[in-house]
């Protein structure tokens, strides 16, 4: 029983680590529209299109 | 609880931390909307429209990119050996004359050339002018061996529109300066034709009379000089 109960802290404590991580890139990295990610590559239509 | 690890622990949590952030974020990689018109990018005209469907169906949006600075780089090699040719067939051309010591390219035109004294017959050039006598002489000519040419003819047309004589006396030097009059009257240019005539006038021996005025409607001119079967007919544009 104490072994399975270690295991699962250690997995309580992955997935911790993985909400953390979760968080980080949920704050860093911010949603954005096609029309916004396009403007943001001045040209690529271009180059596209090309 | 009181049993855990916590360095164990401390992995774990790391663990999760570091998997999740390098399986959720990654670097943007630049993208391209990708249409059925980067097959243009790919620069590939021999390939027929299903391969060039194919082509585009298969290029990634980055691929399509590194794709078209590619090709941009092939059209800019492509045109700096276009330039290096267009540099060494100049460089040719300026050995060449160099090699046929050329002073003076169509002296009389077209068909004509000018080289220095003494000097082989230029390429694509065997017919000899002699400006004294207003002659030209082909290789069939007895005296073409002895001749010094003055100019090089690549042909006996050419001879005759400058305005020489055969070496046998056989031809006009009148009928290549009316020949080229009669080139003119395609053109629809009668006063230029009127205006060469009127050059035999007072280069020729005898007296050259337009026997026929219709220069404006018939496009027939006939020159007379005088002598009766030496008519000349000069045959316009309709003829």
């Amino acid at each position: 029983m104490g072994f399975l109960s270690q295991w699962l802290w250690y997995l309580a404590a992955f997935l911790v680590g993985s909400a953390v991580a979760w968080v980080i890139a949920l704050l860093t990295v911010h949603r954005t529209s096609e029309a916004e990610a396009i403007a943001d590559l001045p040209g690529s239509r271009e180059i596209g299109a090309r | 609880m009181r049993d855990v690890n916590w360095w164990l622990m401390a992995l774990a949590f790391l663990l999760g931390l570091l998997l999740t952030l390098a399986l959720t974020i990654r670097k943007v990689t630049r993208e391209v909307p990708v249409t059925r018109t980067v097959s243009a990018a790919v620069a590939t005209p021999h390939l027929d429209k299903p391969d060039l469907g194919k082509v585009a169906g298969a290029v990634t949006a980055t691929g399509a990119a590194a794709v078209a600075a590619s090709a941009a780089r092939l059209h800019s090699v492509a045109d700096k050996v276009e330039q290096k040719v267009v540099r060494v067939e100049e460089h040719v051309t300026r050995v060449d004359e160099k090699v046929e010591h050329v002073l003076e390219r169509e002296p009389y035109g077209t068909g004509s050339i000018r080289v220095s004294a003494r000097t082989a017959a230029p390429v694509g050039y065997t017919i000899k002018g002699d400006k004294d006598t207003g002659r030209y002489f082909t290789l069939d000519s007895p005296d073409y061996q002895a001749i010094e040419a003055e100019v090089w003819f690549a042909n006996e047309e050419s001879a005759a529109k400058a305005g020489f004589l055969r070496w046998d006396g056989t031809g006009d030097r009148r009928v290549g300066l009316i020949s080229a009059a009669a080139q003119t009257v395609v053109t629809e240019e009668h006063a230029v034709v009127e205006t060469v005539i009127t050059e035999l006038h007072s280069t020729a021996d005898s007296s050259l009379v337009i026997v026929d005025d219709g220069i404006a409607e018939a496009r027939t001119v006939i020159v007379d000089d005088g002598i009766p079967d030496t008519t000349i007919r000069i045959i316009g544009a309709e003829d």
